[in-house]
């Protein structure tokens, strides 16, 4: 008989939209009535929105079975893990882990930048549920593959990024919990590092423990798991091999490509006093892409629609990369004067030459505010488009490492004499 | 590697209910390691970067103990019930030092760690808790000065000052129920953090600390009674002089102490599964 490791039932998460930010002020409900009272009443209804992070859920995980969960940036890949490692609850449906469960979402979480090495492997390994004992007899394990035995009485404020990660790391691999719950760690550290990452993760999982792993790096999930999650919008799409999983993801990554962004799967924050309608990729003929070309240009073109007259202080594009890393972000303001708006259909065009993105997807946020921030919108993954390598152009074949181009000048200002 | 074999254990997670008080003593004594890593990260950060160091501890009470003996000693002539100002007002300021200073720290504990809360799981009481627990070693420092009063104002202690750790229990008792209350209420409520301080500073006055209770008299000297501070101050500096203890306020105390606590622990355990969602 084959042992259950994780049960997943009917799980849900609900989260209620505050209008900014989570938390108020006792006072503030009452002051803001006194001075906006219909817009406070306005953003009270809006404070209602619901949002499903997850809509019944179910799966189960065998002891000793490595499942990818794999998605869209906010398809409720992190909000199912952190209601796993019981960060959060679920509003309905239950989970049942058998084991002790080890989470790591976050490398280096409790890391002290003044205590040293040594002393943030205790902590750290304390916060994650390891006891005392075990960390002292993992002790001198975790500092050989972390790689930093010289450094070990230093604080970790003086540490390079790569020891700082690779220390975190080390810690966490050292667990040795029965049930361990990994995100996206391997975002972080050089390639050569993220290699003994993904080699320790499968000496965990042959050693029989039960793996949940999120991911974006579809080779690693491919690399490490046998079976996968696909999760689309707060919903179980497809729980099958592997292989077919990420296939069907890939397949179904572009359903990001939609030019109308009053479709109801955006979700979207912020009172919509100015509101984002729709969103338009354009390529270097000027023409409708889902796809540019690396270095040239190509101009996206935003539709905003505002209902009565508004202050609008700041429209930005953010461009994020595939794994949710804001690349840079361009304000209106860079090159547009505008900020009184009257009611109407205001049309953008906003041009970017030369393309400095390298081959992959990007993904847009827009966000509209008013004066003190006051968020009028705000669509978090409102468009996505792919970067094509230049088949004419220089890195045709070669893939340019780094994430963005930016044009440079070289000059030979000496060489040896004729 | 080797490890012993854990017995297996089973998490169920779904949506908690309310009103139930589900304190599990034993997944807190599992992770007591946390509470003492914590406690210890507290010292060993607090006095980095200081020149003086551990002396903190024993500067704040001390220089407030001189002000206030030049103030209430020197110009107001405060009553101290027949014992030299300065060691009337120094017993009474180690331990107010230690419940002041447990209450800034455990109410801000949780928005301090605010990170932690969003990464991880442990036993959310243990930030409140060794914040508490951090200021008993200030008050173990700050007690070597009183052992130097008394012996400069010939005092002799008596077999009463050992009893002298039962107010100082109460005490920590009180600072974590108050402050499970303070460190919950100020995830939701930012406002906490500036009612903290202004709190501290009125109850300092409605405490008997640098005045004994003797001078209060009529309608308020019940109201001061309720206080369960008073019964902690009273009592602790009754133990220390060898006067013997004052059984009645300590009784109030003590049941204020543990209602307050009971209550403040409620409240932590009814809102501490929505911290991450709120903070």
């Amino acid at each position: 008989m084959v042992e259950t490791s994780i049960q997943v039932r009917q799980l849900s998460k609900r989260y209620l939209l505050n209008r900014q930010g989570g938390y108020k002020r006792l006072t503030e409900s009452v002051s803001d009535f006194g001075r906006h009272p219909l817009q406070s009443i306005k953003a009270a209804r809006a404070k209602k929105e619901i949002f499903w992070a997850l809509k019944d859920i179910s799966f189960d995980v065998e002891k000793g079975g490595v499942l990818g969960v794999i998605g869209r940036n906010g398809a409720g890949k992190t909000t199912l893990l952190k209601i796993m490692s019981r960060i959060t609850y679920p509003t309905e449906g239950e989970v049942t882990l058998h084991g002790r469960v080890g989470s790591l979402l976050e490398v280096g979480t409790g890391f002290h930048p003044e205590l040293t090495g040594a002393e943030n492997i205790f902590m750290n390994g304390a916060i994650l549920g390891m006891r005392r004992r075990e960390i002292e007899g993992k002790f001198d394990e975790i500092v050989k593959f972390a790689e930093i035995e010289r450094f070990i009485s230093v604080p970790v404020k003086k540490y390079s990024s790569g020891m700082y990660v690779r220390l975190a790391f080390s810690v966490a691999a050292h667990l040795e919990p029965e049930i361990l719950l990994v995100d996206e760690v391997l975002a972080v550290g050089d390639a050569q590092f993220q290699k003994k990452c993904l080699g320790k993760m499968k000496d965990v999982s042959q050693s029989g423990r039960t793996i949940l792993f999120v991911s974006h790096n579809m080779p690693a999930v491919q690399g490490l798991c046998e079976s996968a999650l696909l999760l689309s919008q707060g919903t179980l799409v497809m729980h099958g091999a592997v292989d077919k999983v990420v296939a069907e993801y890939l397949r179904t990554a572009s359903f990001l490509n939609e030019n109308d962004l009053e479709r109801k799967e955006v979700r979207r924050r912020g009172d919509g006093a100015a509101r984002f309608v729709r969103i338009e990729l354009l390529d270097s003929q000027g023409v409708t892409a889902n796809s540019v070309t690396e270095g040239k240009p190509f101009q996206i073109a935003l539709t905003l629609r505002v209902d009565s007259p508004v202050d609008v202080r700041i429209i930005s594009i953010t461009f994020v990369d595939q794994l949710g890393v804001d690349i840079m972000t361009t304000m209106h303001y860079d090159t547009l004067d505008i900020s009184e708006l009257r009611k109407g259909i205001y049309k953008f065009r906003v041009t970017v030459a030369p393309n400095p993105f390298l081959r992959g997807t990007v993904n847009l946020r827009l966000a509209c505010f008013g004066p003190n921030f006051a968020e009028y919108d705000h669509i978090h993954y409102a468009f996505s488009f792919n970067v094509v390598p230049d088949t004419e152009g220089k890195d045709a074949i070669l893939l340019r490492p780094g994430i963005v181009n930016i044009p440079v000048d070289w000059h030979l200002t000496e060489g040896p004499k004729e | 590697m080797e490890r012993a074999r854990v017995p297996h254990t089973i998490t169920r997670i779904s949506r908690p209910r309310r009103g139930a008080l589900g304190i599990s003593l034993s997944e807190l004594w599992s992770y007591r390691d946390l509470l003492y890593f914590f406690a210890w990260k507290e010292v060993k950060i607090r006095y980095k970067q200081t020149v003086l160091g551990g002396a903190w501890a024993v500067i704040q009470p001390l220089v407030t103990m001189i002000v206030f003996t030049l103030v209430f000693g020197g110009l107001v002539k405060m009553p101290s019930d027949g014992v030299p100002y300065a060691v009337f007002s120094y017993s009474g300021l180690i331990l107010w030092t230690y419940f002041s200073m447990s209450l800034a720290h455990s109410s801000g504990s949780l928005l301090s760690n605010a990170n932690l809360l969003s990464k991880i799981y442990f036993p959310r009481i243990l930030l409140p808790l060794s914040s508490c627990l951090v200021g008993l070693i200030d008050y173990v420092i700050a007690s070597s000065i009183l052992v130097v009063l008394l012996v400069y104002f010939h005092i002799s202690a008596t077999a009463w000052i050992l009893l002298v750790p039962l107010p100082l229990v109460l005490c920590f008792l009180l600072a974590s129920g108050i402050g499970f209350w303070l460190s919950a209420a100020s995830v939701k409520y930012r406002d906490v953090s500036y009612a903290v301080p202004f709190f501290v500073q009125v109850l300092l006055f409605a405490s008997p600390v640098i005045y004994p209770v003797s001078i209060v008299s009529g309608r308020y000297s019940t109201l001061l009674s309720l206080n369960p501070l008073s019964g902690i101050m009273t009592n602790q500096r009754a133990f220390i002089l060898g006067s013997g203890a004052d059984w009645g306020s300590l009784a109030i105390a003590t049941i204020v102490t543990l209602l307050v606590f009971v209550l403040g622990l409620m409240y932590f355990q009814r809102y501490e599964k929505e911290f991450a969602d709120v903070i």
